[in-house]
């Protein structure tokens, strides 16, 4: 997966159009972050990467990534499986043998395999966060998407939950939806924020993440960010 | 007088234990004592009071002439409950539920049937039982065929309902997250779809029982074989025979009762993890 990931062209649903002119490119193996104001097409964006282009109609040239996997706020885990089973679900779904040693080390890299055989409500929201995670990573895609995965987690967990997924989602070609510039400027080695005109691109830090939140260069980016995010466009 | 002096006595007695078994929650299965001790309390009410009173037995036969006849008519009462609950409401509830989830399916695929489908359901579900069985009898025949298809037609629709918006109950991003694994419909639709309707199917299933029942049985007004318990109703009403009616009234009671009660077992085994069913099943 070294071709370049791009899309370019505009979207709308409905005949509403939802963004024109876009020119998005990810690049390999690196972090890309995608912020702005909510409903600006984020999501849109996301789910056309997905392949998921039901009522979508885009107009434009989009090289396909084949698989990928997504991640998205809510955990979606199925409450009728156990954590096991729901990091096995992708296999299960295709008809595929259910490889269980390999489910067991990614429950162990999320710091859950003790939980394995609960149901996901007996879990708390960090942890069933972490359940999806690990779904993802079962998956194991060289394109992960993810769409404002921790925004609904307390700022603690999401910390936590920061740091591993940069951990284990390393070297793989990540899409970041998040309206959190703080986590943009851990995460990103791509920053770009999303407006009804276009996209505009942000220095991002050139350490490697996830970088420390006091870092100065951290600090800097985010408040960067922040002033960009509330000049009128 | 002294009969229902002794009767009121009783009554008060087993209340006043009932309140202090209700209030005692140390005590084990409090929860099935407790409205066994009403019951009985209501029927030794009603046996005192019939009997003090000398009730004319056509109003209210007392309760111990009731199971009296359940037992002598025991074998009248098992060929009834074979015609109309097994040959009629039975099989007519399997094959109108099995056609409803089926139709079901086709429905949440295919929204053109949705828009053409669930109107005429409507209409039909709007169609009084009274006009409807006189006409299924007239095509079907005198015996159970004829129950069976007031079955299909009463049941069909709410179990229809109830599973299409099972089916929709599933979110759009659920959805998509199951497509970017790359699964088939069918796949989809087995693992994730149906289990995710399934605490609406069971609604629709519940309230399609009872209105098997009452199918069957209320079709047999309109033509049927010797036998049957709508049949029996209505000739030992005329025979004032009022022990067997209520004899049949006490079969359906149980049959009513053992039908949810199966349904629920199934249901609590099924949708353990729905928030309806944790809430119940939490100490
Ligand atoms: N299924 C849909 N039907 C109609 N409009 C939609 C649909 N989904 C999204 N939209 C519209 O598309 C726009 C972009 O949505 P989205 O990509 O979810 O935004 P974001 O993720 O940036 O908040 C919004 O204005 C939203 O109202
Ligand atoms: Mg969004």
């Amino acid at each position: 997966m070294n071709q370049l990931l791009r899309m370019t062209g505009s979207a709308a649903i409905d005949g509403t159009p939802i963004f024109s002119q876009l020119d998005l490119v990810l690049t390999p193996h690196s972090w890309t972050c995608l912020l702005g104001a909510s409903g600006v097409g984020k999501s849109t964006v996301l789910r056309l990467f997905a392949g998921l282009a039901e009522g979508i109609t885009f107009n434009g040239s989009l090289s396909k990534p084949g698989c990928v996997a997504m991640m998205a706020q809510q955990d979606l885990l199925m409450p009728w499986l156990s954590v096991m089973d729901n990091v096995l679900l992708g296999a299960s779904l295709r008809g595929e043998r259910a490889d269980k040693p390999r489910a067991r080390d990614r429950l162990e890299q999320v710091g859950l395999a003790d939980h394995a055989d609960k149901l996901p409500a007996a879990l708390s929201g960090g942890q069933r966060q972490r359940v999806a995670l690990a779904r993802t990573l079962m998956e194991d895609r060289a394109v992960v998407l993810l769409d404002e995965p921790f925004s609904a987690l307390d700022a603690l967990t999401r910390a936590q939950m920061q740091e591993l997924t940069a951990e284990l989602l390393a070297g793989r070609t990540v899409l970041l939806v998040t309206h959190d510039p703080n986590e943009a400027a851990r995460l990103g080695q791509t920053i770009l924020i999303m407006t009804p005109t276009g996209l505009v691109d942000i220095a991002a830090p050139t350490s490697p993440i996830p970088r420390d939140i006091h870092a100065a260069d951290v600090l800097r980016a985010q408040a960067d960010l922040f002033d960009h995010l509330r000049r009128p466009t | 007088m002294i009969m229902i002096l002794i009767a009121i006595l009783i009554w008060a007695a087993l209340f006043y234990l009932n309140i202090r078994l209700s209030r005692s929650a140390s005590l084990p299965y409090a929860g099935a004592i407790v409205p066994i001790i009403f019951g009985i309390a209501l029927l030794v009410l009603w046996e005192a009071i019939v009997r003090g009173l000398s009730v004319p037995r056509v109003l209210l036969p007392p309760p111990s002439s009731i199971v009296a006849t359940f037992f002598t008519a025991l074998p009248i009462l098992f060929t009834d409950f074979v015609q109309t609950v097994v040959k009629g409401a039975l099989s007519g509830y399997i094959l109108g539920c099995s056609a409803a989830i089926g139709a079901a399916i086709l429905v949440d695929q295919y929204s053109f049937l949705r828009r053409g489908l669930l109107p005429i359901g409507n209409f039909v579900a709007a169609l009084p039982i009274i006009g409807l069985a006189p006409i299924l009898v007239m095509w079907f025949g005198f015996d159970w065929e004829s129950k069976a298809a007031v079955v299909v037609v009463m049941v069909f629709f709410p179990v229809l309902v109830n599973a299409v918006e099972g089916l929709q109950d599933t979110d759009q991003m659920q959805r998509d997250l199951i497509r970017t694994y790359g699964s088939s419909y069918w796949q989809a639709l087995i693992k994730l779809r149906l289990p995710a309707a399934l605490p609406f199917i069971f609604n629709g299933l519940k309230i399609a029982s009872t209105l098997a029942l009452i199918g069957a049985i209320v079709a047999e007004f309109f033509g049927s074989p010797v036998k049957g318990m709508g049949f029996r109703i209505s000739t030992a009403v005329g025979q004032l025979n009022l022990e067997l009616v209520w004899a049949e009234i006490l079969v359906v009671a149980m049959v009513g009762t053992g039908t949810y009660g199966v349904l629920s077992y199934f249901e609590q085994r099924l949708t353990f993890w729905h928030p309806s069913q944790r809430e119940r099943t939490k100490p």
